[in-house]
């Protein structure tokens, strides 16, 4: 019988790397490109003190996520390397989102309303032809090859003839650049005639649209437009699912104040109406939701257990067969679970605001991100970049107010972000932070979103890790957008429990 | 013992005092953790002498500090002094990387300033 030679601490080096305890008996270790391991506790220690047994599972673990290295695999920077180049992929594109704010004008009157919406009559609140032309313009010299239009308002069907103005100029106009573009109409349905419908269909363009809950619920947050809201939204949905396709329309919801008591219904609502994901968005204290900024922190502590309680109730019925995702927990799970970016603006460092992002107001003014051209409306400029009247794209990159707001928004050298574990899943959302606290770059400690994040990963990690093969798959599928898989989760991930 | 804490008021935890060993613990972790607790309370650090740090937090208004305050601090300087020396130790490798990673971005947008 021979006896093998007892287990030496390996030879390693170590890669950049984050950690957090995750709980009594866990750390969480993050790698420069947000792969991750979940080890006992006090494995960090252990592998300052060199500890880590050559031979054992963790170690190969470890190399595989590119914590540490040894003479083996030192040849694998380069890969490291890439893979922090495609998590941080939406630095190279340029903007590839273009907002644009056909209107002012709404038939509703929204008790959260961020945008300031104007009168349905009002015509001055329009962009007028000459505009529409100097914005796709300037849309097409985005560095972006694919670009989307998202048409907003007010409501952008007061007037649809200008919504198809800016469609078949951009159409035209990416042909002679060489671009694609694809197009999102953002539209609460009640004035979505057939003769629109079809046209989106014709034309190929998304409708991003909004339900505030049950009948009550939506009705009493509506204000104006029909007698029942409620019911001309879903008959108008019904006749989108039939004409445009249900793959093409989705749905948030934002939730006011007084709406916080509901995730169930609101959840079910969306579930009962066939809609397979549901956005569950925090008010934005801007524009007429400025009414409850005075509880704005009462308002964050009960939205993040609003949010958690929706949660577990999704995952509840994903698991009974209903399919019914969060949309924003599968951007933070896409994140989390594949090496790719998000795509979403406040989940981005820096923030995608004028990097990926640009909105463009119906007077020609040019805003870092959406919130800016609301904040505007109140009279505060901080986000504005120009206009395509007057200024050059490259005018409107350059300027110094969108350097300032990337320097402030870069978690990597912001102190309480630079050594987090969720720094490569996490973001920054500047109009929030301006909003609470008159500055962009606040300090972590003090910052909502980091709080909100911070639970929301939390929870997170802690379902996907103790949770069964099952709630595995459901992350899984949200991260992806797909269906859930019948098949085992396991090797899918990019973790080890 | 490397650190100590004592809470201050006889009413309850609105301040605590926590001396620190300036030879286990860098001044940058020191730093970072005193920062990590300023969500909860306003925090005073200074060095009485070159082998102690004195940090005193005091509770932010409608915030009360728990009990326990002051472990948590000496947790959080613990995994901060980890952090601060993994980040020394792999310094200049995260420098390689992000040069590495970006190297033909920089190139390209010189070319397009050269242009």
């Amino acid at each position: 019988m021979t006896v093998s030679e007892p287990a030496k601490p390996g030879r390693y080096e170590m890669y950049p790397f984050r950690f957090k305890r995750l709980d009594r008996d866990t750390e969480l270790l993050t790698s420069e490109a947000g792969e991750f391991v979940v080890a006992d506790r006090g494995t960090v220690a252990r592998i300052l003190a060199g500890d880590i047994l050559e031979d054992s599972a963790l170690y190969r673990e470890l190399t595989a996520r590119q914590i540490i290295y040894d003479a083996e695999s030192v040849g694998l920077l380069d890969l490291l390397a890439v893979k922090i180049k495609t998590k941080k992929a939406f630095l190279l594109s340029g903007p590839a989102l273009h907002i644009v704010v056909l209107t002012l004008r709404c038939n509703q009157v929204c008790r959260y309303c961020q945008a300031s919406s104007r009168k349905q009559d009002d015509a001055k609140y329009d962009m007028s032809d000459a505009t529409i032309g100097k914005t796709v313009e300037m849309i097409m010299q985005s560095r972006s090859d694919n670009v989307t239009v998202e048409i907003q308002g007010g409501e952008p069907l007061v007037c649809f003839d200008k919504v198809r103005t800016i469609v078949g100029l951009s159409r035209t106009q990416a042909q002679l650049c060489s671009k694609q573009v694809s197009f999102v109409l953002c539209t609460n349905l009640t004035l979505a005639t057939d003769e629109v419908l079809q046209f989106c269909k014709q034309e190929n363009i998304s409708i991003s649209t909004s339900l505030d809950g049950p009948r009550a619920i939506h009705n009493r947050n509506r204000g104006a437009g029909w007698d029942d809201n409620y019911g001309r939204f879903r008959e108008r949905l019904c006749r989108a699912f039939d004409i445009v396709g249900s793959d093409a329309v989705s749905a948030l919801t934002t939730i006011a104040p007084p709406c916080l008591d509901s995730p169930i219904d609101i959840i079910n609502e969306f579930v009962d109406i066939g809609l397979k994901s549901v956005f569950l968005r925090r008010v934005t204290h801007v524009g007429r939701a400025t009414c409850w900024s005075d509880t704005r922190q009462a308002y964050s502590d009960q939205f993040l257990k609003f949010y958690l309680r929706a949660l577990d109730y999704a995952i509840e019925l994903n698991r009974k067969g209903v399919e019914i995702a969060e949309a924003y927990a599968s951007l933070l799970l896409h994140k989390m679970l594949t090496p790719f970016p998000a795509g979403f603006v406040n989940l981005q460092s820096p923030a995608g605001a004028g990097i990926g992002v640009l909105t463009y107001h119906y007077n020609g003014d040019v805003y870092a991100q959406d919130e800016g051209r609301m904040l505007a409306e109140m009279g505060d400029f901080t986000f504005r970049l120009g206009n395509v009247h007057s200024d050059s794209y490259t005018a409107v990159i350059a300027n110094p107010r969108l350097q300032s707001l990337l320097r402030d928004t870069c978690n990597e050298i912001t102190p309480g972000c630079s050594d987090c574990a969720y720094l490569p899943y996490c973001g920054c959302d500047p109009v929030q932070e301006y909003t609470s606290h008159g500055v962009v770059s606040v300090s972590r400690p003090l910052s909502e979103h980091c709080r909100f994040h911070m639970a929301v990963f939390d929870y997170l990690f802690q379902r996907y890790l103790r949770g069964d093969d099952l709630t595995r798959r459901i992350f899984m599928s949200w991260a992806l957008n797909r269906p859930v898989s019948l098949g085992n989760a396991k090797g899918a991930g990019r973790c080890t429990v | 013992m490397p650190s100590k804490s004592k809470h201050e008021s006889g009413k309850g935890p609105f301040s605590i005092s926590v001396d620190i060993e300036a030879s286990l613990f860098s001044e940058d972790a020191v730093m970072a953790t005193c920062h990590q607790f300023t969500g909860r309370a306003h925090t005073r650090l200074t060095q009485p002498n070159r082998r102690h740090y004195h940090v005193i937090l005091s509770a932010r208004e409608g915030i009360s500090l728990t009990a326990d305050a002051a472990a948590a601090f000496m947790d959080a300087l613990l995994d901060n002094e980890m952090r601060t020396r993994i980040a020394r130790s792999t310094g200049a490798v995260r420098d390689v990387l992000v040069q590495t990673a970006f190297r033909n971005v920089t190139r390209q947008v010189g070319q397009q300033a050269t242009t």
